[in-house]
């Protein structure tokens, strides 16, 4: 697919074919960031989707996907290159003895084939238009954040010992953040944001359909419904995500139950619940039997 | 209209709510709306919403905002018709306060705020605050020296009316910043009229009614936890800044014949800061107390030691009551079985008293001293001066106070214990986790 040739309708094709579920709500913003050449920043709880949109824009267009996740501590050696010291060590041992022209092994020592690409730098000279896709950019500090927003300003880069490298195709740019610090307004105002939000019964059931097609409707939906219902539970310290409803539609599956009942329930629940607390608060008789019951509704 | 003025509009209406949209991204919402078109209602909203919001917590605001400013016209006639009544409305209440409420022939300095509460008063109330000043215009001996404490008897009472009014649940409107431009500012005065905050993270943390405890717990809680777990990850340094660990590298190069093949780099050393927490839990205190007290002990993995503190009339340590899984009712009700201070009146300086006696150990170079307090206290003289002592012993102090900002300037109090602590206003749980996270745990390194 082209993006100069691209439109609405077809992008949500293309995000059906890569099963993919999404409304206009989600691919509204995706297209405009396309067509406008802005980096789409996606924000959302854990587990929504955010980091599949980069992989769906990967595989829609072929583009290969460059992935940099983040952390806390992260800095520019690790996501735009470093210099290969050992083997330059190496090198230099190797040719200690043997050459006088010192000039000649420090031209080839700081060369290609001593260059550690990272994502940032992969991305910047892949030589056909790749998917940059900077995972959980909340997790780094604002130090990195500020470098980012200048990378991501010119796409370019100054290797001391190289010149400066421009872009020879600007890539597609998805950040996602989980929200666990704000993120500065200087990186928010270049992107075009998008937010993700726990999708509703009936979007949840289409995902859970695409996704797992053998759980069948009926599995799907009491799923959903299920899964909608711990979400609205006050008390629960996480909420269950959508990767966990998959995961969750698999294991019922795996273990041979066709429908929702409080003995499949008991038995998988893990898989959706990660946290001693929330299994205990979900099996409590009550909720139980209020998670049995939206499931029904959602049957009936 | 045309397109770009309308937008132009929005974005004015939308910075006047809080959402700021830069010039950069009012063109970005331009363009957005040449590739997706006008016709599709949704599509608009959606299209200008990723060019123009970049905070999910604004969402609300925004929706609120779109579905006023692109109604029919005829509503929007009717939206800005209804703010030039309500204008000329409010400028007869304002008048009708400055007329009504003279000492020695002249209007007493009220602020909007003061002059809209003393219209919403009933009759008898209203009658009763000019009868002061009228006996007060003719007492003895009274001259326009008098004036300085007249007003403020006059302003207390009507910011007391107000503080009553709103626990009756009769909100006294701050009146909304005007543009100028009719449309947005009756656009903005709907607005300003609905809740929109959905998250709970703007609500006022002693407003907050018992049955919505469970959720601003969890709330509290999740907050808590967030920034816990962020900042207790220990990493290595980057290398970018990072000094070369000789003794370690000469060590490693061994194997290799001596050749540095490895180099170690010097691990950061985290410094957990070292707290100390003194929580106002006088009268309409205490319910914020509770979450301050909440939130901190959730963190506690991150702080090296922290000791708290509960005043009112007195001192009361009482760190061994709390565990850090505790929830706010739990905390409150450990507290308030073991305490004689619960609910009390507020005397700072009677309780900094008792710990300059009694627990000055624990104020030392680098500990960070937290107060959660309005700043309402007996003694003020006093209570100032043992915060200077104490901020004397101590690395920082960091006040949270629970009055709105703009309340401030009309308390002493505030002035005089803002210079000697960094001050904060806090009455909410972005408030708090924004303080925490930018103030408290930079303490850290």
């Amino acid at each position: 697919m082209d993006i100069a040739e691209l439109t609405l309708p077809r992008l949500r094709e293309g995000f059906k074919s890569q099963s993919y579920i999404a409304d206009d709500d989600i691919v509204v913003p995706v297209y405009l960031a396309l067509k406008l050449g802005k980096p789409l920043l996606v924000e959302g709880a854990p587990g929504v989707g955010k980091t599949e949109i980069a992989k769906v824009l990967s595989g829609l267009f072929g583009f290969p996907l460059v992935r940099l996740q983040c952390y806390e501590g992260l800095d520019e050696n690790k996501a735009l290159y470093e210099w290969n010291y050992q083997k330059q060590l190496i090198r230099i041992q190797i040719v200690k003895d043997r050459y006088d022209d010192t000039q000649h092994v420090e031209d080839e020592i700081f060369s290609d084939a001593f260059l550690l690409e990272r994502p940032l730098l992969r991305a910047i000279r892949s030589p056909r238009r790749s998917v940059l896709l900077i995972d959980e950019v909340d997790r780094t500090d604002e130090q990195f954040e500020a470098f980012l927003f200048e990378v991501l300003s010119d796409f370019q880069v100054s290797i001391p010992e190289m010149g400066t490298l421009v872009a020879r195709h600007i890539p597609i740019v998805v950040l996602t953040s989980n929200r666990s610090r704000e993120l500065s307004d200087a990186l928010k105002r270049r992107c075009l944001f998008l937010f993700i939000d726990y999708p509703s019964v009936e979007k949840e059931t289409r995902i859970l359909k695409a996704k797992v097609p053998e759980a069948g409707d009926k599995l799907a939906e009491q799923v959903a419904a299920a899964v909608h219902r711990m979400r609205s539970m006050d008390n629960l310290k996480k909420k269950p995500s959508i990767a966990e409803s998959l995961d969750w539609t698999r294991g019922l599956l795996a273990m041979g139950a066709s429908e929702l009942d409080a003995h499949a329930v008991r038995s998988t629940l893990n898989l959706v619940i990660k946290h001693k607390d929330d299994l205990s608060a979900v099996l409590e008789k009550g909720c139980l039997c209020s998670l049995m019951e939206a499931s029904r509704r959602a049957e009936r | 209209m045309s397109v770009d003025l309308a937008l132009a509009r929005f974005a004015m209406m939308l910075r006047e709510l809080g959402i700021r949209v830069t010039t950069a991204e009012l063109l970005d919402a331009t363009c957005a709306l040449a590739e997706v078109g006008v016709t599709d209602r949704e599509r608009v909203r959606v299209a200008l919403a990723s060019a123009m919001v970049k905070d999910s917590q604004q969402m609300p605001a925004f929706n609120r905002a779109f579905d006023l400013f692109f109604s029919p016209p005829e509503v929007l006639a009717e939206y800005a018709g209804k703010h030039a009544r309500a204008l000329s409305e409010k400028r007869a209440e304002l008048s009708k306060a400055s007329e009504e409420l003279l000492f020695l022939g002249e209007p007493v300095d009220l602020t909007d705020l003061q002059k809209s509460t003393y219209a919403r008063l009933d009759p008898e109330d209203q009658e009763r605050i000019k009868e002061f000043l009228d006996r007060s215009t003719h007492g003895k001996k009274v001259g326009p020296s008098f004036r300085p404490l007249i007003e403020s008897i006059v302003q207390g009472h009507l910011d007391r009316w107000r503080q009553k009014l709103r626990e009756e649940g009769i909100e006294v409107a701050v009146p909304v910043p005007e543009t100028g431009d009719l449309l947005v500012d009756g656009l903005l005065d709907e607005i300003a009229g609905m809740d929109l905050d959905s998250s709970f993270l703007h609500r006022d943390l002693g407003q907050v009614r018992d049955e919505d405890l469970p959720y601003f717990e969890r709330v509290t809680r999740e907050l808590s936890h967030r920034l816990a777990t962020r900042l207790s990850r220990r990493y290595r340094m980057s290398r970018r800044r990072a000094q070369v660990d000789i003794r370690r590298t000469v060590r490693s190069s061994i194997s290799q014949g001596g050749v540095p093949f490895h180099l170690k780099f010097r691990a950061r050393k985290v410094q957990k800061p070292r707290l100390l927490l003194f929580a106002d839990i006088s009268g309409s205190m205490s319910k914020y107390s509770g979450f301050v007290v909440q939130f901190l002990l959730g963190l506690a993995s991150v702080v090296d030691t922290m000791e708290v503190f509960l005043f009112a009339e007195e001192l009361e340590h009482v760190t061994e009551l709390l565990e850090p899984e505790m929830g706010m009712r739990q905390a409150a009700e450990q507290i308030m079985e073991h305490s004689a201070q619960w609910g009390k009146g507020t005397n700072l300086a009677a309780s900094l008293q008792t710990f300059l006696a009694e627990y000055r150990s624990y104020a030392t170079s680098d500990t960070v001293v937290i107060i959660v307090s309005d700043t309402k206290t007996l003694c003020l003289d006093e209570a100032e001066a043992r915060l200077t002592l104490l901020g004397e012993m101590t690395r920082d102090i960091l006040w949270l106070n629970t009055l709105p900002r703009q309340e401030w300037d009309r308390i002493p109090s505030v002035g005089r214990f803002s210079r000697h602590v960094k001050m904060f206003e806090c009455n909410t749980l972005a408030h708090l986790e924004g303080i925490v996270r930018d103030e408290v745990l930079r303490y850290q390194y």
